[in-house]
């Protein structure tokens, strides 16, 4: 069941874009429908390899999100960012809703064979990144943006160098030091997280 | 932070990550304008080290985990009915669910096997071990209820619903202490144990694998799944398009990386990763990039650290982290995780090294085999442990220390003992299986064969590094030989090869029982005329020089040579090695012009069998530079040692043992040609290259330290000679036999260093001791304890004691005359010693004569015109003062006037001698009355004493003395008395 490009969705992400608060909320549900959706169908597509494939999926979510006839992108780099930041707010949102559900600390843990960390886990994970992420543009936009296409735009190195028209190596280099800030700056949380639940 | 402050620290950040890890700190403290700067990129560089968590997971793995699949609830399988979705991930979703039909409203998980993973194959195994698993019933295993296919054709799990956190979680949760860690793991053993017993392996062993529940009790899940669900994976599936995101491979064995037959050993693998993260914190490898090269890389190559190292390893990282932090959390994860263990740092780190390290390793080993026998076993060991008893687990030494050895060191050799060694504990069961089976006893004869032939390869370089460890090694072997073994041929070989290797280590009384008891064996199964005979006496003679009993060794060579001329002929490389043997224990015995002739038969035949450019070749060259130095033919002997350098360049490796001899023997020759300068250089050379290649401890460097002091004296840098002489003397009491010649060689030379600082107590204390070490080795028969007396002699000569000098002088020459020839450099010394008392004693008529007799042997030696003449002109110059004294002034002229002719050729080194005779002569001349030749002489040298030594030094007085007497007696008094003046101030 496809949906058609709407004409809704695309005059809400103008909104937004223009500094509209309220558009972002009649937005994210839609996306997070659209990106449900996308990621049965390539489920049921794959039928071998069943890892999601972040890139793809994004994308394919907002073409069939986007009229792309009623906006000008300037260029992938503007794509990609909105999508972007866009990806991260509707995770985050329906993260927090599920972690709502299951207060950490009795949430019934029925780990898969696959090896993914239970899902407290990674919320609580993805909530302190969120967090650090913001930090870390805050100091250096550029890394900022590198690391918000890289998690939540779901590109490549390669796609992060084109979209910005950076070299590969400084991509390479900027993420090295962003993730190992990120990576410090996550763990220094984590003990007081352990301590306030513990 | 400010923006322009992080892009400082990006740029260090880059650079630091540029340089090897082991020198970032080094690096950092260079290049940091402060400490904080410092502190915010080491913690960063930390945490760029660190494992992946989150950061490596794209956006798609969350949104695999937080987008339900379809409705959570109200979806049947078979009598059951979803109520929620509590888990998913790639391969399988979870349900919780209640049974329709059940009053109590039991809940059940249950696993919903995903699109894709619905293969016939899957299906077909999923069927068949569903039964098997079903009955698999134990307390601290959930349960697998149920299955079935769903609606639309997937095939679900229903399991024992768990209520609980994983285990590494509830640890630290409970701030569980190690012991108590080490009870709840024996239970999660228990229970794998349990399922293997009924031929279940689980395979998929981890922390979210096995959670415990709030009465502290351990519940495994999904025993068995991975096999179900795994059927045709293989790594290449494991690890996804991206190259991330395969299963946990810090759990999985090597046999699971590799896609090899998995059994209860690799159980056994997970359980002791699952172990090192609950005594640790960490898991036993760090991955970064994840791709399926580094996870085999890892897995299957890398030892994991030991447990008690790698907190340590994480606080020294930490710790600037919290520097640079505002006083807020100063807690380091070393800390963290011992803190979450109700300890210390410290605390922890000491518990967990020793028998936890080696039990944890043990499970961890890379081949299954070397693992625990059995889960049961693992476990018990750790029963011992907790009670304090011996643990199975030993250290894998052999291969764990070999690997990570012959990873430090690039040369060859090293890596080959190291075989060696590891065969000794491989032949040794071999052999012991021979009793069992005779057809056996050939194979291991044959491996035998290789481990001596691998020796015989690494020859003739005799030292290998890392003493230690080799070291622990070989003692292993060594006791094991003696249990286990009691064939005499096997067993001499093997105490054969192990003496050598103690041999070559330097570690000489080790050497010696094993390498005598060898030749025994020996003598009584194959009997005396037989090659491997002759191989033990050979190996013996060349430990005899090292332990410096000459004779000894010279006897069993000799022997040796005769065994292998006769049964090899004359041509045979090991006709040449007995050949250069023997002239090396010659040479010990200061028998020289025995061993020169020996060693040119050795080069020819090393030529005819190895052509003109061959080490061993260079080798003999080496040793001829070394014989042909000790006849004083100094040129001769640097170009035959260059050569053997140059050629031995070509030939080996940098770090080869060899080069460093080679170097060290052209040192000497140069430094006896007085280029101590260059001769230094090389022997800095020589001892960087024996620390890099043999370590600290072994005793070719005490050798290398004490000729270099030997030069630093030359140079009459005595306080840095001391220092050397020093060490060398450490090292070599530390490493040699008490009874060893060369420590006496030490305490001779640091007591002649005492002597040139005019500390004549302790230099005459420590000749005492080295006199008296030199006659218990030797006897008193031996020029070692004639250089020791005459040495002793100067001293007490210096003391005002020349009674006991002479005496001893005497004794020295008496000694030395009847061991060396008249002409040998030793005698003449104590000769040239023994006139000068005389004459300072006034017996001016032996005097004469003592001097007459050292004067014609220097004359007759065919180096006298070149370096050695400065030996003539002391000769002559020594006589003519002689005459002097017994005023005979016009006999005393000729003699003055040759020797300053000589003195002058070598500015330099002599030109304190050049001052000397020219004062000396002058005087002459004035007893003659040749005045007007006597002044310039006596002018020049009194100013040039005056100027380098200063108006007091003894010399520039009798010089000034000698032209008072010139002018006094020219009848000039007005000159003498403007000198007499100078006298006065």
């Amino acid at each position: 069941m496809n949906l058609q490009p709407s004409r809704e969705v695309t005059q809400l992400l103008l909104d937004w874009c223009d500094g509209d608060r309220a558009a972002l909320s009649q937005l994210m549900p839609l996306v997070y429908d659209e990106l449900h959706e996308q990621a049965e169908r390539f489920m049921r597509r794959e039928r071998r390899d069943h890892t999601l494939q972040p890139t793809a999926l994004v994308h394919e979510t907002f073409l069939h999100l986007i009229d792309q006839s009623r906006i000008q992108w300037q260029n992938r780099a503007q794509f990609f960012g909105v999508a972007a930041q866009l990806m991260r707010r509707v995770v985050l949102k329906y993260a927090r809703r599920q972690h709502a559900d299951k207060r950490w600390g009795n949430a019934i843990r029925v780990p898969l064979n696959d090896g993914l960390a239970s899902i407290d886990n990674s919320v609580a994970d993805l909530f302190a990144l969120d967090e650090v992420l913001t930090r870390l543009a805050e100091l250096d936009p550029r890394q900022g943006q590198i690391m918000e296409l890289r998690y939540f735009g779901g590109l490549t190195v390669e796609e992060v160098a084109s979209c910005l028209e950076l070299s590969t190596a400084t991509v390479k280099r900027e993420t090295r030091i962003a993730r190992a800030w990120l990576q410090r700056e996550m763990t220094r949380r984590q003990p007081m997280e352990a301590r306030a639940v513990g | 932070m400010t923006p322009d402050r992080w892009q400082r620290v990006k740029e260090l950040f880059d650079q630091a990550a540029a340089v090897d890890p082991s020198d970032r700190a080094a690096f950092l403290d260079l290049v940091c304008e402060d400490s904080e700067l410092k502190a915010e990129v080491a913690s960063l560089l930390a945490s760029d080290d660190q494992d992946v968590t989150l950061l490596e997971r794209p956006v798609g793995e969350i949104l695999g985990e937080i987008l339900p699949a379809g409705p959570a609830t109200g979806r049947r399988f078979g009598p059951y009915r979803t109520v929620r979705e509590i888990g998913r991930g790639g391969m399988a979703v979870v349900y919780a669910a209640v049974r329709d039909d059940d009053q109590y409203r039991k809940q059940v998980a249950i696993k919903l096997i995903k699109r894709g993973m619905d293969t016939d194959a899957i299906v077909a195994r999923f069927l068949k071990e569903r039964q098997i698993l079903a009955n698999l019933e134990h307390p601290n295993i959930a349960r697998m209820l149920d299955g079935g296919m769903s609606e639309d054709g997937l095939p679900y799990l229903v399991m024992e619903y768990v209520e609980g956190v994983p285990i590494d979680r509830y640890c630290d949760q409970q701030v569980l202490s190690t012991e108590a860690r080490l009870e709840l793991f024996r239970a999660v053993c228990a229970a794998v144990q349990f399922a293997h017993q009924n031929l279940i392996v689980h395979r998929d062993l981890k922390p979210t694998n096995i959670l415990v529940d709030t009465t502290g009790a351990p519940k495994l899940l999904d025993f068995g799944i991975a096999k179900l669900l795994a059927a045709d994976r293989t790594l290449s599936t494991l690890v996804t398009v991206d190259g991330i995101r395969p299963m946990t491979p810090e759990y999985a064995s090597p046999e699971q990386i590799r896609s090899q037959p998995i059994t209860t050993a690799s159980d056994t693998y997970a359980l002791g990763a699952l172990l090192y993260l609950l005594l640790t914190g960490h898991r036993p490898y760090r991955l970064h990039r994840r791709t399926q090269a580094e996870i085999e890389l890892v897995v299957c190559e890398r030892e994991p650290q030991k447990p008690s190292t790698v907190l340590e390893r994480d606080t020294t990282l930490e710790r600037a982290t919290t520097r640079s932090e505002e006083n807020e959390s100063p807690e380091t994860l070393a800390e963290a995780v011992s803190r979450s263990r109700g300890t210390s740092p410290q605390g922890l780190r000491r518990k967990l090294s020793g028998d936890l390290d080696n039990i944890v390793l043990m499970a961890l080993q890379k081949a299954p085999e070397k693992r625990y026998g059995s889960v049961e076993q693992f476990s018990e060991d750790i029963r011992r442990y907790l009670e304090g008893m011996p643990v199975i687990a030993r250290p894998d030494v052999l291969a764990y220390r070999a690997s990570k050895f012959v990873r430090r060191h690039r040369w060859g050799v090293t890596a080959v003992l190291l075989i060696v060694l590891s065969l000794v504990t491989g032949i040794v069961a071999t052999a012991w299986q021979a009793r069992v089976a005779h057809s056996e006893r050939v194979t291991a004869e044959e491996v035998s064969n290789f481990l001596v032939s691998l020796f015989e390869n690494s020859r003739p370089d005799k030292a290998l590094g890392e003493t230690v460890t080799a070291r622990e090694l070989l003692d292993q072997g060594a006791q094991r030989i003696g249990r286990e073994l009691d064939d005499p041929k096997i067993l001499a070989k093997l105490l054969d090869s192990i003496g050598l290797a103690y041999y070559k280590l330097g570690l000489y009384p080790e050497a010696a029982p094993r390498l005598e008891e060898a030749l025994d064996l020996r003598l009584q199964t194959v009997g005396e005329g037989h090659l491997e005979v002759a191989a033990s006496k050979s190996n013996l003679g060349e430990l005899r020089v090292e332990q410096g009993l000459f004779r000894d060794a010279e006897k069993l060579h000799r022997e040796a040579l005769q065994i292998r001329q006769l049964r090899l002929g004359e041509e045979h490389e090991l006709v040449a090695d007995s050949l250069i043997n023997l002239a090396v224990a010659l040479y010990q015995q200061g028998r020289h012009d025995v061993a020169e002739p020996l060693l040119h038969r050795a080069l020819e035949v090393c030529r005819q069998v190895f052509g003109e450019e061959h080490t061993k070749v260079a080798y003999v060259l080496n040793n001829l530079a070394l014989v042909v130095y000790r006849k004083n033919r100094y040129e001769e002997a640097e170009k035959l040692s260059r050569q053997a350098l140059a050629m031995n360049r070509r030939l080996l490796d940098e770090d080869h043992p060899g080069l460093a001899v080679n170097l060290n023997n052209l040192a000497e020759v140069l430094r006896a040609q007085g280029e101590c300068e260059e001769a230094i250089s090389l022997y800095e050379q020589v001892i960087e290259l024996r620390i890099r290649v043999l370590g600290d401890r072994h005793p070719g460097l005490a050798t290398s330290w004490n000729n270099l002091a030997g030069c630093l004296t030359d140079l009459r840098r005595y306080e840095e000679a001391e220092r050397f002489y020093r060490s060398s003397l450490k090292l070599r009491r530390e490493t040699l036999d008490d009874k060893h010649p060369a420590i006496a060689g030490s305490l001779n030379n640091l007591a002649r260093i005492y002597f040139l600082r005019g500390q004549l107590d302790s230099a005459e204390e420590f000749y005492r001791q080295a006199l008296k070490l030199h006659r218990d080795i030797h006897g008193d028969n031996h020029t070692a304890v004639a250089t020791n007396l005459g040495n002793l002699a100067t001293v007490r000569e210096k003391r005002g004691d020349p009674e006991a000098a002479e005496q001893m002088y005497r004794e020295a020459l008496a000694i030395n005359l009847g061991l060396l020839d008249d002409e040998d450099p030793a005698v003449l010394e104590q000769r040239h010693k023994l006139a000068y008392l005389l004459l300072n004693v006034g017996q001016l008529d032996e005097a004469e004569s003592e001097f007459r007799a050292e004067l014609a042997a220097r004359r007759r030696s065919p180096e006298s015109t070149g370096s050695t003449s400065r030996d003539v002109a002391h000769a002559l110059f020594g006589l003519a003062r002689v005459l002097m004294a017994a005023d005979r002034p016009d006999r005393a002229e000729p003699l003055f006037s040759e020797s300053l002719e000589i003195f002058r050729r070598w500015p330099a080194e002599e030109w304190f001698m050049i001052n000397g005779t020219e004062s000396m002569l002058g005087n002459c001349l004035t007893a003659l009355g040749r005045y007007q030749e006597a002044e310039p002489l006596l002018l020049g040298s009194y100013s040039r004493f005056k100027d380098r030594r200063g108006a007091d030094h003894p010399s520039s007085r009798r010089a000034l003395g000698r032209l008072l007497a010139l002018y006094e007696a020219w009848g000039r008094p007005e000159s003498a008395a403007h000198y007499r003046e100078q006298a006065r101030e």
